[in-house]
C-alpha cells in the first residue's frame, strides 16, 4: 500500500494520541468526541474515519470488532488500539520536535 | 424506535459503500444521529446525518470494481453474461462482424436518407415568421384554358399594401431586367452566370437575408448592388469589394453591401441582388406575369380572408394583366395561387417558376427507402442475435441454475445489446460521416448541419435507439418462450421451437426487402433508358448551343453566317428557345368553324433552316423559305399537337392572330406543321406550340450549331476565338444540347443513383443474413445430418435439406414484396408523362435474383453440411 511514507499528519498525530489515550475505548464516535473536547476542534466524523483507516494501513493502530450495542440499532463498533509502533512513533515524533523546540533561541516552554 | 435517519440517505450509502466498512460506519453515524436527535431535535440531526453520510462518500470508502468479484454479489451475473457475450464475439468472429457491420451500414444510411429528406421537407424554415410569409402567383382562366403562374403583374406588391390591412409588408423581385442577358463587367473581366434579383429593402427583410457588410436599406438606394460572399470573392478575390464599381450591362453600380450565400435549403437562390430603383423604366403596369411577389401577413391575419381580399384585387384589374390579347365578351378569370414560402419547394411546378423544385414523388419515394433500411438493419440484427442465443442455450440454463431468478435469458440479451450499442454507435457515426462527404463530393448534395442538429433528425435517433431497445426485447421474448430449462440444460438445440416461425418471418420480411429494392432499380433504370431512346422528335447529337450576349437577330445571323467558314461546323441557326427556360406564353385567337376561339399557347421562333438543323419533320406544308418575303412576318407553323387541339385536319393556309412586334395584334397564316418534338423533360406531355419567323424585333437568344462529330471538341476553341472578335468583352457561354437534355433529370437521376446504393446494400446485407444464418443452422443440424448419412441419405439429399429452409423464405418475401412493388413502382411512375408499363417480369425476375443470391451463399455450406463425415459428429456423443 502506497501511502506517503510512514509520517504522521498533524491530524493523523491528534488522533493517534486520542487513540492512546482513550486507551480500551477508541472508536469513530469517540475519538471524535475526544478530539473536540480536548482541542475544541468540531470534526467531521468521516475525516476521523479516514484518519484511523491510514493509521491502520501505516501499522500505528490495531482494530477489532466489538460486540452489538442497542445504541447504534444492532451495529458492532470497530476499536482502535495504540501497537507498540504506533507508541515508539509517537515517542519519537514527541522527541523530534523537542529536539527541533530546544534549538530555538529565547524560546522557553511553559509546561504547566 | 420509530425514528429513523433518512432512509435516502441511507440508501445512498449503503449502494456506494464498502461492504467492509458498511457496519462501522453506519453504526457510528447512527450513534451520532441519535446523539443530535436528543440534543437538537429530528430536523437538525436529519440533515446533519445526510451531510455525514455525504462526507464519508469518499474515495476510500466507495465500492472498487475488484470488491464485484466476491460471491453472492447481485453483479456477478451481469459480469458473467457480458463475458459469455464477449466470448460468443470473440468465437463467432465472422457473425459478430456481419452483425455490427451490417446494423451499422444500414443505419448510416437510413440516417442519411432521413436527412436529405429532412432537409428537402425543411426547405426556408430558417426564415424567420415563415408560417405568416407567402408567395403570390397567378391562374389565369381565359374561355376554359387555365395557365398557373408561379410569376405575377408588377404593381401586385404595391396594390396589395395599400388595400388588403392584413398585409404587412409586400415585395417582389424581377430576374429579368432587361430583354437580353445579364452581364456583369468588373476589372475588364465580364461574368454572365450570375443569377441577379431585382429588389427592394422590403422583401431582404422578409426574407430574412443576413448582411455581412452594409444593410437592407442600400436596396432601395438608386444604382446599388449587392453581392453574396461568393459572388464578392469570385469578382474581387481578396479585395474589399465595398464601393467598387461593377458595369451592368452598360449601367455602372456601386457595391453596396455584402450579404451571405442562400443556404442550401432554400427554394431562393441568388448570387446578386440590385436595387429595383434603377429597372422599373419599362413597364411599371398590371401588363403581363414579370415579377414574384411575396407577401406577409400580421400576426392575426387569417388567409383564407386575405386570399378572398387578393382575389378581389386581381379581379379588379383582371382586364390590364391580360391586356390587349383580349376583347370584351369571353369568359376570364383571374385567381391569386397563394403558396406559403415553405411549401413552395414541393410543391407543383407553376409556369415562370425560378423557385427551387423538388418532386415530392421521389422524395417519398426516398423515404420509403430509408425506413425499409432502418427495418432491414434491426431485422438482421433481430435474426444475427437469435440464432447467436440458440448456440448459447446450455450456457443460459446452467446461469438460470446458479442464479434462480436474477439469470433470465433478458439479461443475456440485454448484455448482448449493451455491446452492441457500444459498437454500432461509434461505427455508425464514421460511416455517416463518410456517406455525407461521398453525397457532397460524388452526388452534389450537400446536407446543411443544422438538419442534423434539428429536432426531426434528433427524434429520429431516437427513435432508433427505441427500436433498438425493442428489438432486444423481442429477442428475449423468443428467447423465454423457446427455451425451457430443462432442455436447454440437456443442450437440446432444437430447430423446431417457437421462435423459429417468428424467425421465418423475420428473414423472408428483411429479403422482401432485397427483392423489392431489385424491383424498384430495374424499374427504375428501365424507366430512364426508356426516356433515352424515345423518340424527341428531333436530334440533339452534336449540336452547339451558345447564348447570345446582345439579343440582335441580324448580328447574330451576321456572325453564324461567317463562323460558316470554318471547317466542322455544318448548319447554323436561331431559336429563342432552350431546354431550361420557360416558354413565352401568348394569348392567340385561332381560326374555327364558328369564328375565332381564344388559346393560352407557348410559342417560340425559329431561323431559316432550324428545322433543318435539329432534324426536325416537317409532315405537312413546308418550312420557312427565306425566297417568300411574306414568311418573315405572315407565316407561322404550328406542331402536331396543336394541330389536334384547334381541331384542324388541314391546318395549312388557316389564320391565327397573335402578338405583332411590338404591341399591336398581327394576323399570320399557318404554312406547315412540324411534328411533334419534346424540348421539356418527358415528365410533361408535349404542349401545342406555334412559331413564327425571328426578326430584329424580338431578342434573340441562342444560336444553335450543329458540328462535325469527329472534330467536335477542337472545333469548340476556334468557335470562341471567332466570338470574341464578333462580340469583344463578351463571355462565351456554349453547351452540348445532348448533355443539356440529360441534366434536366438530375433530380431523378440523383435518386437513381441513391437507389443504385441502397440496392447494393440491402444486397450485401442479405447476403451475410442468408450467409451467417446458414452457418448457424449448419451448426444446429450437424447432429441430424451425421445421422442421416449414416442411415442412407446422399449428398445431394442432404444438400436439397439445407437448401429448402431458405427457398421457404423465398416464397414469403415474395409475397410479401409483391404489392409493395406493385404500388410504389406505380407512384413513381405515373409522375411521367411516358413511362414504360409494368410488366410481370419486375415481379419474377428480382425474386429469382434473390433466389440465386441465397444459392450461392447457403449453398457453401449445403455443400459443407452435405459432406460431412458422421464419426466426427456423433463421436462427440
Amino acid at each position: 500500500m502506497s501511502t506517503k511514507g510512514n509520517y504522521l499528519g498533524e491530524f493523523e498525530e491528534l488522533v493517534l494520541l486520542s487513540v492512546a489515550s482513550l486507551i480500551d475505548d477508541a472508536y469513530g464516535v469517540s475519538v471524535m468526541k475526544y478530539i473536540n473536547q480536548e482541542t475544541g476542534r468540531n470534526v467531521n466524523i468521516s475525516a476521523v474515519h479516514e484518519g484511523l483507516k491510514r493509521l491502520q494501513r501505516k501499522g500505528f493502530v490495531e482494530s477489532n470488532v466489538g460486540g452489538a450495542t442497542q445504541v447504534r440499532g444492532g451495529r458492532r463498533k470497530r476499536f482502535f488500539v495504540l501497537t507498540d509502533v504506533g507508541r515508539s512513533t509517537l515517542e519519537e515524533v514527541m522527541l523530534l520536535k523537542l529536539q527541533l523546540y530546544s534549538k530555538v533561541p529565547n524560546f522557553k516552554l511553559k509546561l504547566t | 424506535m420509530n425514528i429513523h435517519p433518512p432512509k435516502w440517505a441511507d440508501r445512498f450509502l449503503k449502494w456506494y459503500c464498502t461492504p467492509e466498512l458498511l457496519e462501522e460506519i453506519q453504526g457510528d453515524a447512527h450513534e451520532l444521529y441519535y446523539e443530535r436527535l436528543e440534543q437538537e431535535g429530528k430536523k437538525r440531526a436529519d440533515w446533519k446525518y445526510a451531510f455525514d453520510i455525504i462526507r464519508f462518500c469518499r474515495w476510500s470508502n466507495v465500492k472498487t470494481p475488484n470488491e464485484m468479484h466476491k460471491p453472492n454479489y447481485l453483479d456477478i451475473l451481469w459480469r458473467l453474461n457480458f463475458k459469455i457475450v464477449l466470448r460468443n464475439a470473440a468465437q463467432n468472429k465472422f457473425i459478430f462482424s456481419v452483425k455490427m457491420l451490417s446494423l451499422s451500414i444500414c443505419l448510416a444510411f437510413a440516417l442519411l436518407l432521413s436527412a436529405f429528406v429532412l432537409q428537402e421537407y425543411s426547405y426556408d424554415q430558417h426564415i424567420k415568421d415563415h408560417q405568416r410569409i407567402y408567395r403570390v402567383g397567378v391562374k389565369i382562366d381565359i374561355g376554359g384554358s387555365v395557365t398557373n403562374y408561379g410569376a405575377s403583374p408588377e404593381l401586385l406588391a404595391e396594390a396589395l399594401e395599400e388595400e388588403v390591412p392584413e398585409i404587412e409588408i409586400a415585395a417582389f423581385y424581377d430576374d429579368e431586367m432587361f430583354n437580353y442577358r445579364n452581364i456583369f463587367e468588373v476589372n475588364e473581366l465580364s461574368y454572365s452566370n450570375e443569377k441577379a434579383l431585382a429588389t427592394s429593402a422590403n422583401l431582404a427583410n422578409m426574407l430574412d437575408i443576413k448582411f455581412i457588410q452594409g444593410s437592407n436599406e442600400v436596396l432601395d438606394e438608386l444604382y446599388s448592388i449587392v453581392l453574396t460572399e461568393s459572388t464578392a470573392k469570385k469578382f474581387f478575390g481578396t479585395e474589399d469589394p465595398m464601393g467598387k464599381t461593377i458595369d451592368f450591362n452598360g449601367i455602372v453600380l456601386d457595391v453596396a453591401g455584402i450579404i451571405e450565400d442562400p443556404i442550401s435549403s432554400s427554394h431562393l437562390k441568388y448570387d446578386i441582388l440590385l436595387s429595383w430603383e434603377g429597372y422599373d423604366f419599362y413597364c411599371s403596369c398590371w401588363d403581363g406575369v414579370e415579377v414574384y411577389t411575396y407577401i406577409k401577413l400580421n400576426e392575426a391575419a387569417d388567409i383564407n380572408e386575405v386570399e378572398a381580399k387578393i382575389s378581389q384585387v386581381l379581379a379588379k384589374n383582371k382586364m390590364d394583366i391580360v391586356g390587349t390579347r383580349f376583347q370584351s365578351g369571353e369568359e376570364m378569370a383571374v385567381v391569386p395561387i397563394i403558396e406559403n414560402i415553405k411549401d413552395i419547394h414541393l410543391s407543383n411546378q407553376l409556369l415562370f417558376d425560378t423557385a427551387e423544385k423538388r418532386d415530392i414523388t421521389n422524395l417519398n419515394l426516398l423515404m420509403v427507402a430509408a425506413i425499409f433500411f432502418f427495418l432491414t438493419g434491426f431485422i438482421n440484427f433481430l435474426n444475427l442475435s437469435l440464432a447467436e442465443l440458440t448456440t448459447n442455450y446450455k450456457k443460459i440454463g446452467v446461469l438460470q441454475v446458479f442464479g434462480g431468478s436474477m439469470a433470465s435469458p433478458t439479461k443475456a440479451v440485454l448484455a448482448n445489446t449493451l455491446l452492441s450499442l457500444f459498437v454500432i454507435s461509434p461505427l455508425t457515426v464514421v460511416l455517416f460521416v463518410i456517406g455525407l462527404q461521398y453525397a457532397q463530393t460524388s452526388m452534389g448534395i450537400s446536407i446543411e448541419n443544422n438538419v442534423l442538429l434539428s429536432q426531426p433528425f434528433v427524434l429520429i435517433l431516437g427513435g432508433f435507439a427505441l427500436l433498438f431497445i425493442f428489438s432486444s426485447r423481442i429477442s428475449s421474448f423468443v428467447v423465454a418462450q423457446s427455451g425451457d430449462l430443462l432442455s436447454a440444460l440437456k443442450g437440446k438445440l432444437s430447430v423446431k421451437h417457437s421462435g423459429f416461425r417468428l424467425r421465418e418471418l423475420i428473414v423472408g420480411t428483411q429479403l422482401s426487402f432485397s427483392i423489392i429494392m431489385i424491383a424498384l432499380i430495374f424499374i427504375i433504370v428501365d424507366q430512364f433508358q426508356f426516356i433515352n431512346a424515345v423518340d424527341k422528335g428531333f436530334e440533339d447529337k452534336n449540336t452547339l448551343v451558345i447564348k447570345v450576349p446582345d439579343g440582335n437577330y441580324s448580328e447574330t445571323k451576321v456572325w453564324l453566317e461567317s463562323l460558316q467558314q470554318l471547317t466542322g461546323v455544318k448548319k447554323t441557326g436561331i431559336s429563342s428557345f432552350y431546354t431550361d427556360e420557360f416558354e413565352w406564353t401568348e394569348v392567340f385567337e385561332i381560326e374555327t368553324e364558328n369564328g375565332t376561339r381564344k388559346e393560352i399557347v407557348n410559342h417560340e421562333y425559329w431561323g431559316y433552316g432550324f428545322t433543318d438543323l435539329l432534324n426536325m419533320e416537317i409532315t405537312m406544308g413546308r418550312d420557312f423559305d427565306p425566297n417568300v418575303s411574306t414568311d418573315k412576318h405572315g407565316a407561322y407553323l404550328i406542331n402536331e399537337t396543336a394541330a389536334a387541339k384547334f381541331g384542324w385536319n388541314d391546318p395549312v393556309g388557316k389564320s391565327i392572330v397573335g402578338p405583332g412586334a411590338g404591341y399591336g395584334r398581327h394576323e399570320r397564316k399557318v404554312i406547315g406543321v412540324v411534328k411533334d418534338f419534346n424540348f421539356a423533360s418527358l415528365h410533361k406531355k408535349i404542349e401545342p406550340l406555334i412559331i413564327f419567323m425571328g426578326t430584329n424585333a424580338w431578342t434573340t437568344e441562342y444560336a444553335y450549331l450543329k458540328l462535325d462529330p469527329i472534330r467536335s471538341t477542337t472545333l469548340i476553341p476556334q468557335i470562341e476565338e471567332a466570338y470574341h472578335e464578333f462580340y469583344e468583352n463578351m463571355p462565351f457561354d456554349w453547351e452540348f444540347l445532348d448533355e443539356k437534355f440529360a441534366s434536366l433529370y438530375k433530380q431523378d437521376y440523383q435518386v437513381r443513383d441513391i437507389f443504385q446504393i441502397g440496392l447494393f446494400i440491402s444486397i450485401l446485407v442479405s447476403c451475410l443474413g442468408v450467409f451467417s444464418v446458414s452457418a448457424l443452422l449448419v451448426f444446429l443440424r450437424a447432429k441430424e445430418m451425421g445421422i442421416r448419412k449414416i442411415v442412407g441419405a446422399d449428398q445431394i439429399h442432404l444438400f436439397g435439406l439445407h437448401i429448402r429452409n431458405f427457398v421457404k423464405f423465398i416464397v414469403i418475401a415474395v409475397l410479401i414484396a409483391w404489392p409493395i412493388i406493385y404500388y410504389l413502382s406505380s407512384y413513381w411512375l405515373d409522375n411521367f408523362a411516358y413511362r414504360i408499363d409494368l410488366s410481370i417480369g419486375y415481379f419474377i425476375f428480382p425474386g429469382l435474383i434473390t433466389l440465386l443470391i441465397i444459392l450461392v451463399t447457403s449453398g457453401f455450406h449445403g455443400i459443407k453440411s452435405s459432406r460431412i463425415n458422421p464419426i466426427d459428429i456423433l463421436n462427440q456423443e
